[in-house]
């Protein structure tokens, strides 16, 4: 596998890429099945222990030892094997679904060319806006076989969900009488564009336990070119109420990059000024504009350009929004190690404008991932969808020292997965395990409290 | 590469994985079972006795003082002082009070003001007389307790009863405690937090019983052994006897337990508080349940090594048909308790036996996958020539002593049980097999201590096997069989239940089989869906008993008719 020549940008963050990506060289041939990876840190050598993510800090000169897989280096980390074996990651899951996404409207108001939504129609698949028959059958559903340990989410999506918002009231304020009932703890999750939040809106966000994303990409023209139909100065002056008085509502921006980009820190900087603090960016995978072979290497250094200055920042004692990091950076320290990406199937389900319950919100309409309605999920289906699904199932993530931490990127875009996109994968984690181990040697302090992805 | 060498734990999950050398993080005195009184572990005044640089103040007056109002300085630290950089003014207070120290018959220096920040209380300029007052600390400790550290604070002094003497006044940042990290200031002396600690814990040590969280001695304990040349010390010296008894006895005759009815005589044996105040040396250090002489030698772990590579092979594959065999044989025991009842004492004791009895299940059902492990880790390593996973019930488990008995799938009857806590316990039985695959393992030059620590840790599950299967017994024991037990029939090859169950635990072991022969991460898949099977209900291992119970019949396991899975004997 080669590397992708890189896009000439500053001078230093070049050198500092390509010592990077000349580091990942050096180390990327691994014997298969690999159970552990060293690595080396700003601050040392390091072993990484895939099962269980556990990081051990060793003298730089037993890295040998440990790549030829020395039998004392291997007696050393016996401990941690057995813990990392340990680890739940080989199972199945059996948990009830704790989170629920209603697709609530099946149109939108912009007109995004990558939207995998269709605008909300999903190809045919959702004509017509939910009913609130549906959605009630949905919340009683999921309510009714919920885990009461644990939090539950009701999510919101479309097209955009507030083209339906008498519906996403009723829903909310039902939820939330229902869960009180039964000694729930409901909390909301809506995805917006942000341009339809009346004072209604608003209130209701500051009210409940809302995380709200808004879909932002950037400044005035990368947004009006991406997501034409609406004003970017009309938008600001819509969210400007939420953000400075966001009540009980975490507000994130989400910025989806397409092929087009150039570099993410005049984004991130353009949506921080907004007064975001909490910014992620999603790459486009499938369809119109999203990433290819080539594009991969120039995304994968406009991360590491923008982590390297938010991890500057962070080891200065400093706040970052930037939530690739820093849930990257957190999720390393917890020692993040799943068998899935996310909780479709599992913990997480999507449900149709027609009440049909799908694995995942961007699959509605696809057979394959309909595992139920409301009336209840079809079990041998969903069990042979998470079996099928499973990152020790999949051939090629075997020998991927990154498994357990990636495990198997999104369902919806495996089959998009290829080399390229998996390299930026690793080598993007590779930045964050050498950053995770710099920072914690640093500013220890930071991974402590706060178990959000944002410190503020 | 040299096997000293260490690996230092990052993240939380690395450090979830080592177990340190060392005193455990509980050790640290914020963890301590401290109070404010002469405490149990510590008594946190102490720490307020050096609240001021260069000053060691005791809470208390030079009168009685019942409103503890008093701060009398006891010590000065005139090096310390002269080493600070003081200004002369303040240099020389410190001096005039270390000088009136030095003379026996000066009366002492107390402090008559207070005055800094009191925390939540606020700022004060606060007299003696005014402690305890409305709005005001309640005492002169609780005053100081309040200040901040590293926040300026500045005491008024003055010698006792001296009006027209000197006085002196200081202001200086209250001292911190703890550095960053936790650790004590090193101008603590050693012994300083417990110094003031006064009969707690010998006093109560005597009257505190089993049942008193704070007790941490034994109430009984087996006598020291005595020394009899080549003799072996009959089995008198291995009956407990009460720990505290202020006579330990002669070296050559045994202590005599005490009988329920001379609980009397027995307080009178014991030490009385006083005597534990002079003679607490003499109780002795307990150690593997024996008091022990001046120096423990742990026992020396005793089994006879396997003549060969072929009978270790052979012994460890028969260890897993015994792992695969009790599995069963809790299984069809746990699932004969009559678990439809509720509310009542009998059923609480029948829902405390079952999830136990599970729970050991699990455990043998683990020891069976570290039993394969350790034969795919022993021809990894080129030990033996090839691996095939050890999937073959034994025909007959140990029974200890040398002997067997049959496998079989029986209630839990009384009987039963007994057998289980046999096959379980200590230094016997599925034990002893162990012991001797370990002492091969360890014979054997090269053997990475990976390989050896799966057999170590088996060993020790075993510990907690017989303990939890005694506690059975126990919770069962007033109640008669009838009661906890379902009456149950033997299922036969046309129970459509029976056939079920078959089919499930035959297509475990294929999965089992297979999962096992690819190792990891390969094989990861099977094992996971070995172990969807497992706890399948309906269907499944779990569900098809389930069902073979609702529908009156016992639970038994028929080995499948495979070569891979046929019966193994003892070797």
């Amino acid at each position: 596998m080669k590397t992708q020549p890189v896009a000439p940008q500053s001078a230093a963050t070049l050198a500092a890429t390509a010592e990077h990506l000349s580091r990942l060289h050096a180390s990327r041939d691994w014997p298969a099945p690999s159970l552990w990876r060293t690595f080396q840190s700003a601050v040392g050598a390091h072993v990484l222990v895939l099962e269980g993510s556990q990081i051990f800090d060793i003298e730089p000169d037993l890295i040998p030892a440990f790549e030829q897989g020395d039998p004392t280096a291997t007696a050393l980390l016996a401990t941690a094997l057995a813990q990392g074996r340990r680890t739940q990651v080989h199972q199945t899951p059996d948990v009830p679904p704790q989170s629920l996404s209603l697709n609530v409207s099946a149109s939108c108001n912009l007109s995004c060319s990558y939207c995998y939504a269709g605008q909300g129609q999903f190809g045919g698949a959702q004509a017509a806006p939910m009913t609130w028959e549906v959605a009630r059958g949905a919340i009683d559903r999921l309510l009714a076989g919920a885990e009461p340990t644990a939090p539950v989410t009701v999510g919101f999506l479309g097209g955009e969900p507030f083209v339906n918002r008498a519906l996403i009231h009723r829903v909310v304020k039902y939820a939330a009488h229902r869960g009180r009932a039964l000694g729930l703890d409901v909390r909301y999750a809506v995805t917006t564009n942000g341009t339809l939040l009346t004072p209604a809106e608003l209130d209701l966000l500051r009210r409940y336990p809302f995380a709200v994303t808004v879909s932002i990409d950037g400044d005035r023209q990368i947004q009006e070119t991406q997501r034409p139909g609406f004003p970017f100065a009309r938008l600001v002056q819509q969210l400007q109420p939420l953000l400075a008085d966001p009540g009980l509502a975490q507000v994130s921006a989400r910025a989806t990059v397409q092929q087009s980009f150039d570099t993410l820190v005049e984004r991130y900087d353009a949506i921080h000024a907004l007064g975001f603090q909490d910014i992620g960016f999603s790459p486009v995978r499938v369809g119109q504009g999203c990433l290819g072979a080539p594009d991969w290497p120039r995304y994968l250094e406009a991360c590491v350009a923008l982590g390297r200055r938010e991890l500057d920042r962070l080891l200065a004692g400093q706040a970052t929004a930037f939530s690739n990091l820093a849930i990257a950076l957190r999720q390393i320290h917890r020692g993040h190690c799943a068998p899935y990406p996310c909780g479709a199937g599992g913990g997480y389900f999507s449900v149709a404008v027609d009440g049909a319950w799908y694995a995942c919100h961007r699959a509605i309409g696809n057979p394959d991932y309909a595992l139920g309605n409301n009336a209840g999920l079809d079990q041998s289906r969903r069990r042979a969808f998470l079996q099928a699904r499973h990152v020790d199932a999949q051939t090629d993530c075997q020998t991927c020292w990154a498994r357990y931490l990636c495990s198997d990127t999104c369902h919806q875009e495996a089959a998009a997965r290829t080399p390229a996109s998996c390299n930026f994968i690793r080598n993007w984690l590779d930045f964050c395990l050498d950053a995770y181990c710099t920072l914690s040697h640093h500013q220890p302090q930071w991974f402590s409290g706060d178990t959000h992805g944002r410190q503020s | 590469m040299d096997a000293n060498r260490k690996l230092h734990p990052r993240n939380t999950t690395a450090q979830a994985a080592v177990l340190a050398a060392g005193n455990p993080i509980i050790t640290g005195l914020e963890s301590g079972v401290g109070n404010c009184f002469p405490g149990l572990e510590c008594d946190i005044r102490n720490l307020e006795r050096r609240f001021f640089p260069h000053l060691t103040v005791d809470f208390g007056g030079p009168v009685v003082d019942f409103d503890g109002r008093y701060i009398v300085i006891v010590a000065v630290n005139i090096e310390s002082a002269r080493a600070a950089g003081l200004s002369p003014a303040e240099l020389s207070a410190y001096e005039t009070i270390s000088a009136d120290l030095a003379v026996p018959e000066t009366p002492p220096w107390i402090v008559n003001t207070l005055e800094g920040q009191f925390g939540p209380v606020g700022r004060l300029t606060l007299p003696r007389e005014h402690l305890g007052s409305a709005n005001h600390p309640a005492d002169a400790w609780t005053a100081v307790r309040l200040l901040p550290e590293r926040q300026p604070v500045t005491l008024r002094l003055s010698r006792f009863q001296d009006p027209g003497g000197p006085t002196v006044t200081l202001t200086a940042p209250r001292v911190a405690y703890f550095d960053d990290h936790g650790a004590l200031n090193p101008m603590f002396a050693v012994g300083e937090m417990t110094q003031s600690l006064c009969s707690p814990w010998t006093h109560d040590f005597r009257d505190c019983g089993c049942y008193y969280w704070a007790s941490n001695h034994p109430d009984i304990a087996k006598p020291q052994r005595p020394f009899l040349g080549e003799e072996e010390p009959t089995a008198a010296w291995d009956r407990p006897v009460p720990w505290l008894r202020s006579r330990k006895g002669s070296i050559v005759q045994p202590p005599t337990p005490p009988t329920p009815e001379d609980r009397r005589s027995q307080r009178a044996q014991e030490m009385n508080h006083y005597e534990i105040n002079q003679r607490w040396q003499e109780l002795g250090v307990v150690l593997d349940d024996r008091e022990q002489g001046a120096v423990y030698t742990p026992s020396i772990f005793e089994a006879i090594p396997l003549p060969s590579l072929d009978a270790l092979v052979a012994h460890i594959r028969y260890a897993a048909g015994v792992e695969l065999g009790v599995t069963l044989e809790y299984l069809a025991a746990a699932y004969s308790l009559n678990r439809r009842l509720a509310g009542t004492d009998l059923a609480n004791d029948i829902r405390a036996a079952f999830a136990e009895l599970m729970r050991v299940a699990f455990g043998e059902m683990k020891h069976m996958r570290a039993v394969n492990d350790l034969l795919r880790g022993l021809a990894e390593r080129g030990f033996i020539q090839s691996f095939t996973p050890a999937l073959q019930i034994a025909k007959e488990l140990p029974a200890g002593a040398g002997n067997t008995r049959p496998l079989e799938f029986r209630p839990l009857t009384r009987a039963t049980m007994a057998d289980f806590i046999d096959i379980e316990r200590p230094s016997a039985s599925v034990d002893g097999l162990y012991s001797r695959i370990l002492v091969t393992l360890r014979q054997i030059p090269n053997m990475p201590s990976s390989l050896t620590s799966i057999v170590e840790g088996i060993i020790a599950d075993g510990t907690d096997h017989f303990d939890t299967f005694s506690f059975i017994q126990e919770w069962l024991r007033p109640h008669p069989e009838s009661a906890y037990l379902l009456s149950l029939r033997a299922a036969n090859d046309t129970t459509p239940e029976f056939q079920a169950l078959q089919q499930g635990y035959q297509q475990l072991l294929i999965t089992l089989y297979s999962g096992y022969e690819q190792g990891l991460p390969p094989g990861a898949p099977d094992i996971a869906a070995a172990r969807d099977l497992m706890l399948q209900n309906p269907g499944g291992i779990q569900g098809g008993c389930e069902a073979l119970v609702t529908a009156g019949f016992a639970v038994a396991f028929e080995t499948p008719n495979d070569p891979r899975f046929s019966p193994i004997g003892r070797p």
